[in-house]
């Protein structure tokens, strides 16, 4: 039904992607595969039949929509195709309305479906997209812990465009644990004095956002959400709560990267281990979904970790973080950043505070070979093996960010801010451009190289910086002013 | 740091449990996954290609659930674009199948499944299964 005070403003365009939910009938009788064991939650008397999702799935191809996704246990059926599909199938009459919250999309008229499938079914959800309620806004203005950076004056040393604020892109957070309160955002971003980004969360598997249980990854998402979010306000930003599994992890990134709903166009991860910790299997499929982003046109920046050359392992070796080390990551090194009193930078170097307060990661993989891009780099001189980080930015906690974390105010830092701050970095650009970086590590190595501050002060342990591409800070940090001239110039060549 | 456990036993052989299984991607593009894979890496970009085409092949799917059927495990999701199947079926036949000893492992503070040994994919799943993920909920990350 239409909203109330709704008036109809235009037809669906035929060619408009939608995605639905068909809801089957519940099974009567048998598992729909031959079971002994019933758990309560995959209860079989609520599954579907595998005859019934048999038939509703040949009934959608041959619509000619496909079907992404299919859930027994739920009973559901995710199919997706263009409007004029889902007129075929349904029968549904599409068109746009405007209302007092806002447009949407509706149907006029009733669902139909043909005779062989209508018993089948019990619902198709989602050809409207009604409004939900937006949340309220507070006051107010926590002080600002007094010397830390802001995320904003941080963005403002690497000479972040002004002129965009990443409206039309969607920031994908990848988290393993931990939760957002909707008041503390609004706070936060009263605060600092930038628009509150929308934010929303999406369950994977088992996760959910649960703030106020464990601080420590509370600190994580907020820092996440705060950083990429006063970058960019005009993002959307959804962030994925799945377990601290391999499972989880593996399927927050293939969730994120598959969302055809949400479309993210940068995702960002701060969360990672030791390559040695890693089975060999679990990080071949996490590889090959980030080969996916790539392939889809998904930027995915990854913090690069904290512990300096040893990640943290107490044998004596050198280790680097998984998955930062994929050579599909735009992986995130850290610095010590000292501004002017300007707001310019006057001093950067490698994040190293050990053995207190820890140390950007980096160095060389013992999994992945130097990929293409690196070839030429000084990567290339000292390893055969993928070298991290790519890039760099602020993480040095000594000059770390201001964030709100379950009502208070904290000082954090880590290379989890920088993969947050590239990931809003990612959606200014995108905007700014007109279409998406995607997977531009090779475009950084090469024609935008210029783009950066070289870092060539400091070390992580092992590692040293020095001039051009090193294992501490890769490339440098942005110097995003050139990077877009850099866009520019490319786009005239 | 993954925590010591003060406590380890095996699953009781019944315990039902829930893991995932990964497979290879569709026939259509498997052979270009490698070229396409170099290609991304040199800066060659592909283009922007549509989510389905990375999707299992629908008669993988099929050969996992006879599987899964005969073995006498559940089917709980199946995602055939992240190319995903979730899985349960009770301890003893994981621990037959996969190679692997599950056990409960706990300390003061926390319960956690894991597994003693090492998983290897059965034989007539190869190749199509590339990973078996979720038979151990020990946590695989932490937060920078």
């Amino acid at each position: 039904m239409p909203v109330a005070g709704a008036t109809r403003v235009a037809p669906v365009d035929p060619h408009e992607r939608i995605e639905t939910t068909i809801v089957l009938r519940r099974h009567e009788t048998l598992p729909p595969i031959g079971l002994r064991v019933s758990r309560e939650e995959f209860s079989t008397t609520h599954g579907s039949r595998q005859s019934d999702v048999d038939v509703v799935v040949r009934f959608a191809h041959e619509h000619g929509l496909a079907v992404t996704a299919i859930h027994p246990e739920r009973r559901t059926i995710r199919v997706a195709g263009p409007a004029d599909a889902m007129k075929s199938a349904f029968g549904a009459q599409l068109s746009y309305f405007e209302s007092s919250q806002g447009r949407y999309r509706g149907r006029v008229g009733a669902l139909t479906l043909p005779e062989p499938i209508a018993p089948l079914v019990d619902a198709v959800l989602g050809l409207d997209n009604r409004p939900v309620a937006k949340p309220h806004s507070r006051r107010l203005a926590q002080p600002a812990a007094a010397r830390a950076l802001r995320p904003t004056q941080v963005a403002g040393a690497y000479n972040f465009p002004q002129t965009v604020d990443g409206t039309g892109q969607t920031i994908g957070i990848i988290e393993l644990g931990g939760g957002f309160k909707s008041t503390d955002l609004d706070t936060y971003f009263a605060s600092i004095g930038v628009k509150r980004p929308q934010v929303s969360a999406v369950g994977v598997l088992q996760g959910t956002n649960n703030p106020g249980v464990d601080q420590n990854a509370d600190g994580e998402v907020m820092l996440d959400i705060e950083v990429a979010g006063a970058v960019a306000p005009g993002a959307n930003i959804v962030v994925y709560f799945a377990p601290n599994t391999d499972q989880g992890f593996h399927d927050a990134i293939a969730q994120a990267v598959h969302d055809t709903t949400n479309k993210p166009s940068v995702i960002s991860i701060s969360w990672g281990g030791p390559e040695v910790n890693w089975t060999a299997q679990a990080m071949k499929v996490m590889d090959a979904a980030l080969q996916d982003a790539a392939a889809l046109g998904v930027t995915v920046t990854i913090a690069a970790g904290d512990d300096g050359s040893t990640d943290g392992v107490q044998d004596g070796e050198s280790h680097v973080d998984f998955p930062c080390s994929s050579p599909f990551a735009l992986a995130c090194g850290g610095t010590r950043l000292e501004l002017t009193a300007s707001g310019s930078i006057q001093n950067e170097v490698v994040w190293n505070e050990l053995p207190r307060s820890g140390a950007t990661g980096g160095g060389f993989s013992n999994t992945f070979p130097l990929p293409t891009y690196q070839q030429g780099s000084n990567a290339s001189r000292l390893s055969k093996m993928r070298g991290v980080p790519d890039v760099a930015g602020d993480a040095d906690p000594t000059t770390g960010y201001d964030v709100l974390v379950d009502g208070a105010s904290e000082v954090i830092g880590g290379t989890s801010a920088v993969a947050p701050l590239w990931a809003g970095l990612v959606a200014l650009i995108n905007q700014q451009i007109g279409k998406p970086v995607g997977f531009w590590n090779p475009a950084l190595y090469g024609q935008l190289a210029s783009g950066f501050n070289d870092v060539t002060s400091g070390n992580n342990g092992t590692q040293k910086a020095g001039p051009g591409w090193d294992a501490c800070t890769g490339l440098g940090t942005p110097d995003a002013k050139k990077l877009l001239l850099s866009f520019a110039g490319a786009a005239v060549a | 740091m993954p925590e010591l456990p003060l406590r380890s036993d095996p699953l009781p052989a019944s315990e039902v449990v829930d893991f995932e299984l990964v497979l290879r991607y569709g026939e259509s593009q498997r052979e270009r996954l490698e070229e396409e894979r170099q290609r991304l890496l040199a800066g060659d970009s592909p283009g922007r290609i549509a989510h389905a085409v990375r999707a299992a092949d629908p008669s993988d799917i099929e050969a996992v659930s006879a599987f899964a059927q005969r073995e006498g495990l559940t089917i709980v999701e199946v995602d055939p674009t992240a190319r995903r199947m979730r899985l349960s079926g009770p301890a003893a036949t994981v621990n037959r199948l996969f190679g692997v000893t599950l056990m409960r492992r706990s300390t003061n503070e926390r319960v956690w499944i894991d597994y003693a040994g090492e998983v290897t994919i059965p034989r007539e799943l190869e190749p199509i299964v590339e990973a078996v993920l979720g038979l151990t909920q020990k946590p695989a990350a932490s937060h920078s």
